[in-house]
């Protein structure tokens, strides 16, 4: 049984009732007739720019009695639409590129068919567009310059050429971008990547670009900082005494300043090097320096406390002119102030020039240029109304007033080389005053006296002294020559008298009493002494409290000079009354002249810096 | 299964020593069976499809069922044994066109075990022809397997498999007329019929996982069929 039992299980299986193979196949006719659909999208060319949710109209023109299903798809995402028509709203999942979108209206086929039955045979009714989506927020920007232009301020950041730009926005702070600011200014031309702040008058600012896309409005712009003045002298200012404040602004940008050093253009200041900054505004007290106007450069070693921005190395060097008193911008090199807010000034080489400003408006006035260089010397005649110029074999007598030429000598006549002349001067309307040197080791002079009105040489005279300024005494007896060696001689019309002379080579002036034909003043740094000069006896004078005498005012009755000493001294000295009328504690750079008083109540320097005398 | 065995062997041991005569008897016929709940189920389905014109290929038609026992003779008047019966039918329609296509088949099995009782009541020819009556009482276990399959021919479909079964007790009554052709093989007819309980379909082994009509299977129905017997035992029971 064991043995049959399985064959016979395995025949009866086999017998089992098996469905028959036969089947049902029905003929359908398989058309489908149906009109194209007319499907609209507002606003929709070919490409449809998607920057944020969008809102969509749509309408599909669908036949009555018939059931749809309508959908809206991105891509392989598919959104079901209620209706054939309305609006709905797309917010595309991807962020950034071109996608595939299409309104869908789906309907049965009606053929009858099994698929048909069972919603499997569909026709699809399908408009397509390309979407240029750009939801992304802005790419963080950097300002890329910040440069003076035409009395503005120009900031620049890298244009932006993303599609789905709306504006910039460029905000101006004072402190920092939660504190106070200035102005805000949205830009909407997207070519205009800059910004002209017409405001800014120096200092420091603080300067933050954002950029607004369609969809990022609000928080998540990209912002970008920017401080015109990372680190660098903010102002100067004179500090009673030998000490001058100068403000170093630290960067609102790189909070972290670890190292200022300080370096002076010009002069050998003792600065401060190396030192941390870590107040806002750090005031480094620097020794004042009379007479010029000096440039500080500041270099600095800087770690940023921006995120986006790695550590940096930021060196700035930023300028500040300081002087003991007032920097008068315009001018350096000034030779001489003639009259108030106008200045000769010479360029070393070629041309002298005269140069106005307005103090009151704070005005350049002009510059009108005389072409001539100075071989020799130039001066100006004590009364400030004329200006002599030496240049080679020509002499050259100016108006001062007017600039206007009053003469011009060829001197090449009265003169053989190896001679030539070296100092200058004008004695009245009509008579030119020139030194000539007449020893070939410079040791002896003769003076020559010209009549410029009929142009003929009245005389020249020897043994006279060496010198670069000369005049004579009113009554025409006695010529002083300063500037070379300096001596006062008797001088009777046709002779040098050898005998009659007066030393006034430790002087630095000497002044004819213009009351007293037989009088005169000289001065030295440390007394002044008056002298007959009928005896060349000293009649009177007394001390000076100077080190280096420096300048005689215009109106002889001021003296500028130094003391010398810890501390040092400028000092105004009237010695007529021989009171002191401004002592201030000043250093004074070396090779700085300083010129005259004026009478506005300023002494100037060469350097281009005036102090008021008058408190 | 090995106590089954034992009792088995126990058994058989007892009729051999009681000097019994054996019959081994199987048959093949044809049967017809109710299966009224299925027709209704189905026709539930082809109603739900009635979109599209199904035809019915198969209804649970008349099949061959086979029948295997083992009886033992008390006095020639009476016969006892264990017999065993295996039946089958099904049910197919289907539906197809250029778009797709679409059936549903069930093929029933039963496997019925139960017991035997047959009696001669005529005897003729010297005993070579016997007219017996016979009555079974079956355990029925019944599978159908389900299956259910739409196609598209562009785009996908959708199938459906699943084997439920059911658990009924049959009686079965029957007419048997043999035939003692040669030594102890006998050929003869059987004609009857059986009436089933009825099983619910369910998941196997979860009584309560029924479909949503709960039909039954239904096997009940005439049998009429062919019969080989070979006898064991010389020496009668007197």
């Amino acid at each position: 049984v064991k043995k049959i039992a399985p064959y016979v299980l395995l025949v009866c299986s086999s017998c089992l009732f098996t469905p028959d193979e036969s089947e049902n196949f029905v003929e359908v006719d398989d058309t489908v007739n149906l009109p194209p659909m007319l499907i609209e999208l507002s606003d929709a060319s070919d490409t449809v720019d998607v920057f944020g949710p969008v809102e969509f109209s749509y309408e599909m023109d669908v036949l009555p009695d018939r059931e749809y299903r309508y959908f809206f798809s991105f891509e392989e995402e598919q959104t079901p639409l209620e209706a054939s028509s309305g609006t709905f709203t797309f917010s595309p999942f991807e962020t950034q590129g071109y996608f595939k979108i299409a309104l869908n209206a789906v309907t049965p086929s009606g053929t009858g068919s099994l698929a048909d039955k069972y919603g499997a045979e569909l026709v699809v009714f399908r408009r397509e567009w390309v979407a240029r989506v750009d939801t992304k927020p802005p790419d963080l920007v950097t300002i890329t310059s910040i440069s003076p232009d035409n009395g503005s301020l120009r900031i620049d950041w890298p244009h932006y050429s993303r599609a789905n730009f709306k504006s910039y926005t460029i905000t101006k702070y004072r402190q920092n971008e939660y504190g106070e600011y200035d102005f805000a200014n949205e830009i909407t031309d997207q070519d205009s990547n800059f910004f002209y702040d017409s405001s800014f008058v120096g200092g420091a600012a603080y300067y933050i670009v954002k950029i607004k896309t369609l969809l990022h409005e609000g928080d998540g712009e990209a912002k970008t900082y920017a401080d015109n003045n990372l680190a660098g002298v903010h102002h100067a200012e004179h500090v009673h005494g030998t000490t001058m404040n100068v403000v170093i602004r630290k960067s609102k940008y790189y909070a972290n300043v670890s190292k200022v050093a300080v370096q002076e253009v010009v002069g050998n200041l003792t600065t401060p090097k190396g030192q941390s900054v870590n107040a806002l505004d750090t005031v480094f007290q620097i020794e004042s320096v009379f007479g010029a106007p000096r440039e500080l450069r500041v270099r600095t070693h800087a770690k940023s406390f921006i995120p986006e921005l790695a550590e940096t190395d930021a060196t700035n060097s930023a300028t500040a002119p300081f002087v003991v008193g007032e920097a008068i911008p315009p001018f350096t090199n000034i030779l001489f102030a003639p009259a108030h807010g106008k200045y000769f000034t010479y360029n070393g080489t070629t041309t002298i020039a005269l140069q106005s400003y307005s103090f009151e408006n704070n005005e350049d006035l002009g510059t009108t240029t005389l072409p001539h260089g100075i071989s020799e010397t130039a001066v100006i005649t004590p009364d400030q109304s004329t200006l002599a110029i030496i240049d080679n074999n020509d002499v050259y007598l100016y108006d001062v007033s007017s600039l206007s030429l009053l003469h011009h000598v060829d001197v090449s006549s009265l003169v053989t080389l190896p001679d030539r002349f070296i100092g200058v001067g004008v004695d009245g309307p009509n008579t030119l005053l020139l030194l000539k040197v007449t020893d070939p080791n410079g040791q002896s002079a003769s003076l020559v006296i010209y009549d410029l009105l009929t142009s003929t040489l009245i005389g020249e005279y020897t043994r006279a002294t060496l010198g670069r300024k000369i005049w004579l005494s009113p009554d025409k007896q006695y010529v002083a020559a300063v500037g070379g060696y300096a001596s006062v001689k008797k001088f009777d019309g046709t002779n040098m008298l050898s005998h009659v002379w007066i030393d006034v080579s430790q002087s630095a002036f000497v002044d004819f009493d213009l009351s007293n034909a037989n009088q005169m003043y000289h001065f030295s740094y440390a007394r002044v002494n008056q002298v007959d000069l009928n005896t060349s006896a000293v009649t009177g004078g007394f001390n000076l409290p100077f080190t280096t005498l420096m300048s005689l005012d215009t109106e002889r009755h001021w003296l500028f000079g130094r003391i010398g000493g810890t501390p040092e001294f400028a000092l105004v000295y009237d010695y007529q009354t021989q009171t002191e009328v401004l002592k201030i504690e000043a250093k004074f750079t070396e090779g700085v002249n300083i010129f005259h008083f004026m009478s506005g109540g300023y002494i100037f320097s060469s350097q281009g810096a005036r102090l008021r005398i008058s408190q | 299964m090995r106590i089954l065995a034992s009792s088995a062997l126990i058994f058989l041991s007892g009729l051999v020593s009681a000097q019994a005569t054996y019959t081994i008897g199987v048959q093949a016929g044809i049967g017809s069976y109710s299966m009224r709940d299925l027709r209704e189920f189905q026709g539930d389905q082809e109603f739900s499809w009635n979109q599209v014109d199904v035809e019915t290929i198969d209804e649970f038609p008349s099949y061959y069922y086979y029948d295997v026992w083992v009886t033992r003779s008390f006095y020639k008047k009476l016969e006892l044994g264990i017999s065993y019966r295996l039946q089958s039918t099904g049910y197919k329609s289907h539906y197809a066109d250029y778009s797709g296509e679409l059936l549903f088949e069930q093929t029933l099995v039963a496997n019925q075990i139960g017991v035997l009782a047959a009696t001669p009541v005529a005897k003729i020819l010297e005993d070579r022809l016997v007219v017996s009556l016979a009555g079974n009482i079956y355990y029925c276990r019944s599978s159908d397997n389900f299956n259910y399959r739409i196609s598209f021919t562009n785009g996908p479909g959708a199938t459906f498999n699943e084997t439920l079964v059911s658990n009924s007790v049959v009686l079965n009554a029957a007419a048997r007329v043999s035939y003692t052709i040669v030594g102890g093989i006998r050929l003869g007819a059987s004609a009857g019929y059986s009436i089933d309980s009825g099983g619910t379909l369910h998941q196997n082994g979860q009584t309560d996982a029924v479909l949503e009509t709960e039909p039954s299977t239904n096997w009940s129905g005439m049998r009429l069929g062919l019969t080989c017997e070979y006898v064991l035992g010389k020496k009668q029971d007197k």
